[in-house]
């Protein structure tokens, strides 16, 4: 177990060092991921800037979710290149040469390419937190940076679960698979505002069928004593990282049906 | 002289009408987005009391019409043209017997028309039936409609083509069409319906070449602009995509004077 997160390690090191071999281009293309998920950002607070509140959240509640579910999908897609093009691997025939190897194939895959530039993204996800913190100055303690960080790191393992549920996904129907981005890109999406937008059915599937709501919403809710809010939801993130664990036997059911066409 | 364009233009339009599952893919994937935008916009409308330059009913339409005509917005390249500037391969087609600017404008046409007639309207059936949509009341609105519709398509396939000349100084396309991307996408009225911007901003929005992408069609259709409003943003459509199309007919005649084909 061990080897293997030294192995991980390296393939990670390896990839940030060759990146870093071509600054300016790096420079530019981070600062283009930044631009994009920006605008995001910037058309929620010109939304904001219009009606005033969301159900009675406000620019600095909103900034603090936006923070914590930017940075944690930015740091899951920045390790997933190498899960996005499974199904063209298997179209092509080189996923066969990931089973000759004595590591398990999920580890190569989040290794083989960590994308610098996708953490662009991540600066944006600091920045709305800043600008959270810095309009709520009382919510700036120590813990609850600790707390913030804890749900971003629950969120990434989340993050990583669904782009390994497409993986599998596209191993088994190799084309056709754009319809996941609802989950992912929606998903990304839809955690940036309070639960309560959404009608109350639709939240008991994003609680209880895929935990969206319990990465970002339900425990800043409770830390920050924002609305009537249970205690013990600030351990919902930590089904985050259950959700992980389901998703990776998904994607090791998925190996196992595999069979390849030859090469 | 113009029938090699025309001839172009039918190929990929047939071409993109195969791309059917592809189609069914992505209407359900702008069906979901729109119930997403359509829960967020509900429960901003119910936040507040204050006036809005907007009605719920016509954010509710506008929103679905985005999604069902979503892809005028031309986000990236021609996936095949952007490829043979990076590749080279573009020398070959520089050897056939009329110009490129217009093959690429003819292909550009065809893919977009196709792919947007195969979404708009099951997105737009679906969304009919599970919500009360704003309809026009006048029968000019259509014609202004399809007028603008015309106009976006124009200016859509002028702007791409705009990208694809920018593109043949470069060796890589990645940093340029993330920008690209972000400019069509917040500034045409995709991320946001343009009127709901802050009042200080929607002047130079509205001026620029994106507007005339979703919010120029999407205005008309909810009738929110009077007919000599509706004139002068169709004009403007048409004059950005003429803009566009002539500098980057010119700016392309240069960069092709200085071009050398290394072999092949």
């Amino acid at each position: 177990m061990r080897q293997y997160f030294l192995i991980l390690s390296a393939f990670l090191r390896m990839g940030v060092l060759s990146q870093l071999q071509f600054r300016g281009s790096l420079a530019v293309q981070a600062a283009g991921t930044f631009l994009l998920t920006g605008l995001e950002y910037l058309a929620t607070l010109a939304l904001l800037h219009r009606f005033g509140n969301l159900k009675g959240w406000t620019m600095a509640e909103i900034s603090l979710l936006v923070g914590v579910v930017l940075i944690a999908f930015r740091i899951a897609d920045a390790l997933s290149h190498g899960l996005e093009d499974v199904g063209m691997k298997v179209k092509q025939g080189t996923f066969d040469r990931y089973f000759l190897r004595p590591v398990p194939i999920f580890l190569q895959l989040l290794g083989e390419r960590i994308t610098l530039r996708r953490l662009g993204g991540m600066v944006q996800g600091v920045v709305a937190m800043a600008v959270g913190l810095s309009l709520r100055p009382d919510f700036l303690t120590a813990g609850n940076l600790l707390f913030f960080a804890y749900c971003a790191l629950c969120g990434s393992f989340f993050f990583l679960g669904l782009f390994a549920v497409r993986a599998a996904v596209s191993i088994w129907v190799v084309d056709g698979i754009e319809f996941m981005n609802i989950f992912i890109h929606g998903g990304r999406d839809l955690m940036q505002y309070p639960g309560t937008v959404y009608p109350p059915w639709v939240r008991r599937i994003l609680i209880y069928a895929i935990p969206y709501l319990c990465l970002a919403y339900l425990p800043i809710t409770a830390r920050l004593g924002l609305a009537e809010a249970r205690a013990e939801w600030i351990f919902a993130p930590l089904l985050g990282i259950v959700f992980f664990c389901i998703c990776l036997m998904v994607f090791s059911q998925a190996l196992r049906r595999f069979q390849s066409a030859g090469s | 002289m113009r029938t090699p364009f025309l001839a172009i233009f039918r190929l990929c339009f047939l071409e993109g009408m195969q791309y059917r599952a592809a189609a069914v893919s992505g209407a359900l994937t702008q069906l979901a987005f729109g119930m997403l935008y359509i829960w967020l916009y509900r429960a901003f409308y119910a936040s507040s009391s204050a006036p809005m330059p907007m009605s719920l009913l016509e954010t509710v339409t506008y929103l679905w019409l985005v999604q069902a005509l979503l892809l005028l917005v031309p986000w990236r390249g021609d996936p095949v043209i952007t490829d043979s500037i990076l590749t080279g391969a573009v020398a070959r087609e520089l050897l056939r017997p009329c110009g490129i600017y217009g093959l690429w404008f003819a292909r550009v046409l065809g893919h977009r028309l196709a792919a947007i007639s195969l979404r708009a309207l099951p997105v737009l059936g679906v969304a009919w039936l599970l919500f009360p949509l704003r309809m026009p009341h006048h029968p000019l609105t259509i014609v202004l409609f399809a007028a603008a519709l015309v106009g976006a398509l124009l200016l859509c396939a002028s702007l791409v083509n705009a990208l694809h000349v920018c593109l043949f100084g470069m060796v890589s396309a990645e940093g340029l069409q993330v920008v690209f991307l972000a400019l069509t996408s917040a500034l045409s009225g995709q991320l946001i319906p343009l009127a709901l911007l802050p009042d200080a901003v929607r002047p130079l929005v509205l001026a620029l070449p994106f507007a005339g992408l979703l919010d120029t069609p999407l205005s008309i259709f909810l009738e929110r602009l009077s007919p000599v409003e509706a004139g002068l943003r169709l004009a403007h459509q048409l004059l950005w995509a003429g803009i566009l199309m002539w500098t980057a007919r010119s700016v392309l005649a240069r960069q092709l004077h200085r071009l050398v084909i290394a072999g092949g």
